[in-house]
């Protein structure tokens, strides 16, 4: 016959779990996201493709518009710590940064910065964000968008943050 | 100055725009906010990982409007346990609608079998009754406490973890597992 668990058995076993279970201080680093069903691949193309025209933010390009942003961008003056996270600096034509969100820590070489960081108009700021300071670059959490160009990067940030 | 009050000082000089005192809260409060939001919404998951990071986005953009800087904690737990709530939900209704073609398994160190089934039990939980069980046992916060993390009765934390309880064992005796024998032991001596 089965026995029951006490209550504070229970109790027990489902905070040993929870301790087990409850992974490190800090928010792991962004991977790249697992492939969504058609019909989801469909909804985030057209929020893509709205959220383009819709969003104010101006992206230039420059005639580099064949190679991938993140490559053009690439600066040592580029690693900015935000809530937890690791963001890597990919430049833009120009952004317009929105909301203040906060401060971060800006990493030039070995010295560090305290800086100001805003959202980017439509984007989570969980995928990136942006510094007033720094209107010619956003700054990208983790491997997300990097084979985007300059010019579709916002449309891929954008499309990102509508994927659930 | 006792522990609570030091928080209390570092937390009045974030309200006041201090990000120095700011970056210290976080680094006080962060590790219990980021590990409560990933188990409501699911260990194991990216999505756990993105709720955590918004949840202290949440703490950071609200921190200037608290009032009382000596409820600074139970606010970011609230703060951060609202967020980790809210996205759960909508997981929850995103898997049934667009399930991923094939789930990532999450195997922590120092996990048995029997502990992943647990968990897996766990995780079918509704994200509310998923939030209780967590700030009480895990965060080990009281039921006065939790109610007011989750603005609500004690009564009504007290019949989440009932029926949590309840499912749990549920599962625990469906799988053939009993908690460990110095448990059982413990509690086999009848009056």
């Amino acid at each position: 016959m089965k026995r029951e668990p006490s209550r504070d058995g229970v109790d027990d076993e489902v905070a040993r779990m929870l301790r087990t279970f409850e992974g490190p201080e800090h928010p792991a680093p962004r991977k790249a996201r697992r492939t969504w069903r058609r019909g989801a691949i469909v909804i985030v193309a057209i929020v893509a493709v709205a959220g383009t025209l819709i969003v104010g933010t101006v992206v230039a390009t420059d005639g580099e518009g064949g190679r991938p942003a993140a490559v053009a961008g690439s600066s040592t003056c580029g690693s900015l710590s935000f809530a937890g996270r690791r963001y890597h600096a990919v430049a833009v034509g120009r952004i317009a940064p929105g909301r203040r969100l906060g401060a971060g820590t800006l990493a030039c070489g070995s010295t560090h910065a305290q800086v100001a960081v805003a959202d980017v108009p439509g984007v989570a700021a969980n995928i990136a964000v942006a510094l007033p300071r720094d209107a010619g670059h956003v700054y990208v959490a983790g491997p997300t968008c990097s084979a985007a160009t300059r010019a579709s990067l916002l449309a891929c940030l954008l499309a990102a943050s509508a994927t659930p | 100055m006792s522990e609570s009050d030091e928080l209390t000082s570092v937390a009045q000089r974030a309200i006041e725009g201090d990000s120095e005192a700011l970056d210290r809260l976080l680094a006080e409060l962060g590790p219990q906010l980021v590990r409560t939001v990933r188990l409501v919404v699911g260990s194991g998951s990216p999505v756990a990982e993105d709720a955590a990071q918004e949840a202290v986005i949440d703490v950071i953009r609200g921190i200037g409007r608290l009032r009382d800087a000596r409820a600074v904690r139970a606010w970011a737990i609230r703060v951060a346990t609202a967020r980790a709530i809210k996205v759960a939900r909508r997981e929850r209704l995103r898997s049934l609608l667009f399930p991923l073609a094939d789930a990532e398994e999450f195997v922590a160190a120092g996990a048995d079998a029997r502990l992943g089934d647990l968990k897996r039990a766990f995780d079918s939980l509704p994200p509310r009754m998923r939030a209780v069980a967590i700030l009480r046992l895990h965060g080990g916060l009281s039921e006065r406490e939790t109610a007011a993390v989750l603005r609500c009765s004690v009564g009504a934390v007290k019949s989440q973890l009932h029926d949590a309880r309840k499912r749990l064992a549920g599962a625990l005796t469906a799988e053939g597992l009993a908690p460990s024998t110095s448990h059982v032991a413990e509690h086999a001596s009848g009056p």
